[in-house]
């Protein structure tokens, strides 16, 4: 089983060493200056309920604390994090969790190649309710 | 001062003189009142036609304008003009437009202007306004009617009903548009996805939803996912007992995902038949706007 799991891994692997166009667009601009920094903070106003204001808190400090250590992987625009809390805050809690999952299983290397590309950040354009 | 500047340097007092004397002859000169009027009608028909015929729609509409206060009975220049307007994308000053000339009472209209006229209303999205409009009196030929309302019909959804339509149409009509009835035929090839078949699916088999509506890669995760977090679950709670929260926290995560599954296959199936859909829309609008009957 352990080397059927690795194997898996190793191909798909292969999927991460390939550039891609928006890794182009990425690295355009990399010695322009500093890009311009989001305000999470915002997502802290207009919630609807407390239950909401404990997602939007949650998300304000994964990103603050934990997003803004990593890089920026998600191969989709709005990245997989901002689009729950978006379809929390759209579609109400529940139904914008399950959302959110579903997001989570398109996030892969195999994502449909038919959706829009979004041309300010080179990936491929997903917003709520499209 | 001057008078002193005039006596110190006579050659400055010849030159203001002859200054003047061309000051005078340019005044007097009657070459102004024999320029060109540039604004007559005459001249700005020209120019329409040349902004018309050289694909600048958006300023042909702006000299058809000035024609129309010229002449406000001359047919020619209103069909233009709106025809100007949809051909530069403007949709709804054409529309205005048309509404000024003739008011609520479109019966009267020539029909050059109704087919204009609906063909805006068509491009705008407004088809209740064409239904209506093709039910009531109106100049437009039968013909002309049946293209019309074949694409009414597409832009609905009602794609068996316009190929029905666009069946009978043919064979009354020898020259109706043969791109409209290929049009109508793709679109009765389209085979939309059940959004309950798609969630059914995933009920039954989690990711079998997003197969069914063709995206493989996403039906193939959605499996990892739930199959993967149930696993550890149930390696939890067999390992450590029912009070184990390792195993609940996968329990829950598993079902997340099956749900969200659920939920995104129904998803994937409207999003699908809204990109079919779409496709057709897209060419009713081309063959709307390509002038071809």
């Amino acid at each position: 089983m352990r080397t059927i799991i690795t194997v898996f891994l190793f191909f798909v692997s292969f999927s991460c060493l390939a550039q891609k166009q928006e890794d182009l667009i990425k690295f355009k601009n990399l010695f322009a200056g500093e890009s311009e920094k989001h305000n999470w903070g915002k997502e802290l106003k207009d919630n609807k309920n407390e239950l909401t204001f404990v997602f939007s808190a949650t998300f304000f400090l994964y990103k603050e604390v934990i997003s803004s250590q990593d890089l920026d992987a998600c191969v989709f625009s709005p990245s997989c994090s901002v689009y729950a809390i978006e379809s929390i805050k759209q579609e109400g809690v529940i139904p914008g969790l399950f959302s959110a999952f579903d997001r989570l299983t398109r996030c892969n290397p195999g994502r449909n190649k038919k959706l829009p590309v979004d041309l300010k950040t080179g990936k491929y354009y997903d917003p709520v309710g499209l | 001062m001057i008078a002193d500047t005039i006596i110190r340097f006579p050659h400055i007092k010849k030159a203001g003189l002859i200054v003047l004397t061309n000051l005078f002859f340019f005044l007097a000169h009657p070459s102004p009142c024999l320029s060109q009027d540039l604004y007559s009608q005459e001249l700005s028909q020209k120019y329409a036609g040349y902004l018309f015929s050289s694909q600048q729609y958006g300023l042909a509409a702006e000299e058809f304008e000035r024609l129309i206060f010229f002449d406000n009975n001359n047919l020619l220049f209103k069909y233009n003009l709106i025809k100007s307007y949809r051909l530069s994308g403007n949709l709804n000053m054409g529309i205005k437009r048309v509404y000024y000339f003739y008011g609520t009472s479109t019966d009267t209209m020539p029909a050059i202007l109704a087919s204009e006229f609906v063909k805006l209303q068509i491009l705008s999205d407004s088809l209740t306004v064409v239904e209506n409009f093709l039910n009531q009196r109106n100049t437009l030929s039968l013909e002309y009617k049946s293209v019309i309302s074949s694409c009414n019909l597409l832009l609905k959804g009602n794609y068996g009903v316009a190929q029905q339509m666009v069946n009978e149409a043919s064979a009354g009509y020898p020259g109706f548009p043969s791109p409209l009835m290929s049009i109508t035929q793709e679109a009765n090839r389209v085979k939309l996805k059940s959004p309950f078949l798609a969630a059914g699916f995933s009920v039954i088999i989690p990711g079998s939803g997003k197969v069914y509506t063709g995206n493989w890669s996403d039906g193939f995760f959605s499996m990892l996912f739930v199959a993967g977090n149930a696993w550890q679950a149930y390696r939890g709670f067999s390992k450590y007992g029912a009070k184990s929260a390792y195993g609940w926290v996968f329990a829950g995560l598993s079902t997340g995902f099956y749900i969200g599954n659920v939920f995104g296959s129904a998803k994937a199936a409207r999003k699908y038949n809204k990109n079919k859909k779409n496709g057709i829309d897209h060419q009713v609008f081309d063959f709307v706007r390509s002038d071809s009957f």
